[in-house]
């Protein structure tokens, strides 16, 4: 099951004939590249290539998402880390059951970033390594459908992609987009809104699956570095001027936890709201 | 908000980072997204001079072969590259100058018909563009065996109100160098220099969403050796201020699915030669594969103030010149253009009439040119 | 306790569309001066609207007339100079 994706865009006729196939075209164009589903997928085709000491040659933009999580690695103080995926397998949701820490041990060898060969254009990953971009590349696809957009032209519109929000400009009269954010204790129901007439919304959340052991909660957001899920931040939502911005700076928010996180977000000085677990 | 974020570092890395995103940096506007070539063959060929007012020389007049190739490539996302290349051959007589005949009628000298010429002008144009606004910096030179120039210029444009309103700036400077080919028994100079500087501002506007105006004013000073080496009585003053004002419309129609052109340019200079032109065109779209373009163009001069059809003798005055350019007399041509579009090319034709006369009151300098031109060519766009 | 909803969207990077919904608006007819908006500037935009449609053919031309007429200037630039007669 994939996310709801909605766009909302005003179109002239012309521009109804062409833009919103080009658009979804665009957008599944990056699905299928970075997919970690899809066998031809440079993901796929980077984490085959683990441990087998060749590196793996990528392309330009594939480079720039390489260098943007480079960059944010750095900046999150290892939180954010996108050879972190391997931990979805040690946790399983379904069994109630919590790893043990020898398991957890284990798979943190299997994680971080600084362990991973990257110079500009190549890629070398170690033997059982693996990357995945499926923590940021829907909200940089939010983007890339946006600038699609206004280069064609168009300047009224919104862009959801599962919950990732891009605004292209407000509605036809110039009233903003009204965006909800759900509310952690009954998703359905909005908590608040937002309203935008341009730039990025995301929202990192720690309730969408979960599982209670011995009265403790453990949600499906990891710390790499403990191979823990984090505590204290039941969502996080950041406005900025991309959603890719939005979205990374509202996942570190949300690694960094309670204490620490809320405090590191308000040093940015962006529109944010933070629901913290009770 | 704009002012605090810039002060987290963190932040600012990542902004920083994300530009380098091929998604996320929007184009600018404008841009072209793909190389492109243009090519254009042009046939130019003047009429005959008047055999009743021809009294030495050849009668065939200059006949011009020139090839043009145009080279646009994109540079990044917010830069382009033009190169232009032209080359061109020249054949025929030209008017050496006109002697007072019986009745004061003016007599014309033509040159032999043995010039033959070719000129290659290559330019090069880099033009950076940004949200709103767009600079370019363009060079380029231009050489005959007799001549040689060497150009460059500056152009800057400026959005403003959502695009719709655009203020152009440029300049342009030119040094032009001449070694006149020399003939037996006529003296002429063998190296001179001339050069020229031109200054532009210009304001368009959008008036709606089918109408576009424009207006601009230009001052341009030439200095040096202006005086034409190939006449036989020639002298100008090493100096001409000119000032050119102009003006242009397009208005799109929708229920004909047509463009209207109309531009207007008002001409001045301190050699008191006025001048006004008027081009009207009318682009008319035929389905989305063919357009047909009749234009015509009105042209209308009045004379220098050191100009005159004749000279007699030793001149008295300092500055003289019997070069029909610098005459009074009124032109128009006629043109028609049609353009066909392929997927990713299209073919040009081009025919145009020029005919000119001299205004009335006035002599007629018989040296007056006509000619008719064809234009044939193609664009291609490569993804 | 609150907890385990249920499951909405998959952690990684999975997309589905459905429901699009898109308005349209059709320009036809609009008319105003006081200031056109980015969209409407559809017909402005067409290459029969700009002001050298054909630049390469206009340098062509306004070759030949500063070279065959007593004025010139307030257009595309043409090229350099030259000795024509």
């Amino acid at each position: 099951m994939g996310s709801p994706c909605k766009l909302h865009l005003y179109l002239t006729q012309k521009q109804a004939n062409t833009v919103p196939q080009a658009a979804l075209d665009c957008v599944f164009a990056l699905e299928k590249k970075y997919s970690r589903y899809q066998s031809d997928s440079i993901t796929s085709i980077i984490n085959r290539s683990a441990g087998s000491g060749q590196c793996v040659r990528v392309d330009s933009e594939t480079a720039a998402l390489l260098d943007y999580a480079n960059d944010a690695f750095e900046q999150s103080d290892g939180l954010f880390d996108i050879t972190s995926g391997v931990l979805r397998k040690i946790w399983d949701f379904k069994s109630g059951i919590l790893p043990s820490q020898e398991t957890i041990n284990q798979t943190l060898t299997l994680i971080g970033w600084q362990k991973i060969r990257w110079h500009n254009p190549y890629i070398e990953l170690p033997e059982d390594m693996e990357l995945d971009f499926g923590g940021y590349v829907k909200e940089y696809a939010a983007d890339t459908l946006a600038t699609f957009c206004m280069d064609n032209g168009v300047t009224h519109g919104l862009i959801d992609l599962g919950g990732d929000i891009r605004v292209i400009g407000p509605h036809l009269d110039g009233k903003p987009w009204k965006i909800g954010i759900r509310n952690p204790d009954n998703p359905e129901k909005a908590l608040a809104h937002v309203e935008s007439t341009g730039g990025g919304v995301a929202t990192s959340g720690n309730y969408e699956r979960c599982m209670v052991v011995d009265g403790h909660r453990y949600g499906h957001v990891f710390n790499p570095l403990t191979g823990w899920p984090v505590q204290g931040l039941a969502s996080v939502t950041v406005q900025a001027e991309h959603c890719l911005i939005a979205g990374t700076l509202s996942t570190i928010t949300m690694l960094k936890g309670r204490p620490g996180g809320g405090e590191w977000l308000q040093d940015m000085g962006l529109p944010n709201l933070i629901i913290e677990e009770p | 908000m704009a002012k605090k974020r810039h002060q987290n570092a963190a932040l600012l890395t990542l902004v920083t980072s994300a530009f380098s995103l091929p998604g996320i940096s929007a184009k600018a506007e404008g841009v072209p997204d793909s190389t492109s070539v243009k090519y254009r063959y042009t046939s130019y060929v003047e009429d005959n001079a008047p055999e009743r007012f021809t009294v030495e020389g050849d009668l065939g007049r200059y006949k011009i072969q020139a090839n043009q190739i145009q080279l646009v490539q994109p540079v990044g996302e917010r830069a382009s590259i033009t190169f232009d290349y032209l080359s061109e051959t020249m054949s025929g007589a030209s008017p050496w100058g006109v002697k007072q005949g019986a009745d004061n009628q003016p007599e014309l000298i033509m040159s032999g018909a043995s010039i033959k010429e070719e000129r290659q002008d290559v330019a090069v144009r880099l033009k950076v563009y940004d949200k709103e606004s767009s600079v370019s910096f363009m060079g380029g030179h231009s050489t005959e065996n007799d001549y040689k120039a060497v150009y460059g210029g500056l152009e800057n444009e400026l959005h403003f109100n959502q695009k719709n309103t655009t203020v152009k700036s440029g300049l342009k400077v030119s040094i032009d160098r001449i070694n006149p080919t020399q003939e037996e028994g006529q003296s002429r100079v063998s190296e001179e220099e001339k050069n020229s500087t031109s200054y532009s501002i210009g304001l368009a506007q959008v008036l709606n969403p089918s109408a576009i105006v424009q207006v601009g004013l230009e001052y341009a000073q030439l200095s040096g050796y202006l005086t034409d080496p190939y006449k036989l009585q020639d002298s100008r003053p090493d100096i001409r201020k000119q000032t050119i004002a102009s003006l242009g419309y397009r208005q799109f129609i929708t229920s004909t699915d047509s463009a209207f052109h109309l531009d207007y340019r008002s001409y001045t200079d301190d050699w008191k030669v006025k001048s006004h032109t008027i081009n009207v065109a009318w682009y008319q779209n035929f389905g989305s594969r063919h357009v047909i373009v009749p234009s015509i163009r009105l042209y209308s001069q009045k004379k220098a103030k050191f100009y005159g059809v004749y000279f007699e003798g030793g001149e008295a005055t300092e500055y003289f010149s019997s070069d029909y350019r610098l005459s009074s007399y009124e032109a128009m041509s006629y043109k028609l253009k049609y353009i066909k579009y392929f997927d990713t090319w299209s073919f040009t034709v081009a025919g145009e009439r020029y005919e000119s006369e001299g205004s009335s009151g006035e002599i007629e300098n018989p040296a007056l040119v006509s000619f008719t031109r064809w234009t044939v060519g193609f664009d291609i766009k490569f993804d | 306790m609150r907890c385990c909803l249920k499951i909405r969207s998959e952690y990684f990077f999975s997309i589905r569309f459905y429901g699009g919904v898109i308005i349209l608006l059709s320009l036809s007819g609009l008319t105003g001066c006081a200031s056109v908006e980015p969209w409407e500037k559809g017909m402005l935009a067409k290459p029969e609207m700009g002001w050298t449609p054909d630049p390469i053919e206009a340098a062509m031309e306004s070759h030949i007339f500063f070279s065959k007429e007593g004025s010139s200037g307030g257009n595309v630039s043409g090229g350099g100079g030259c000795g024509c007669n």
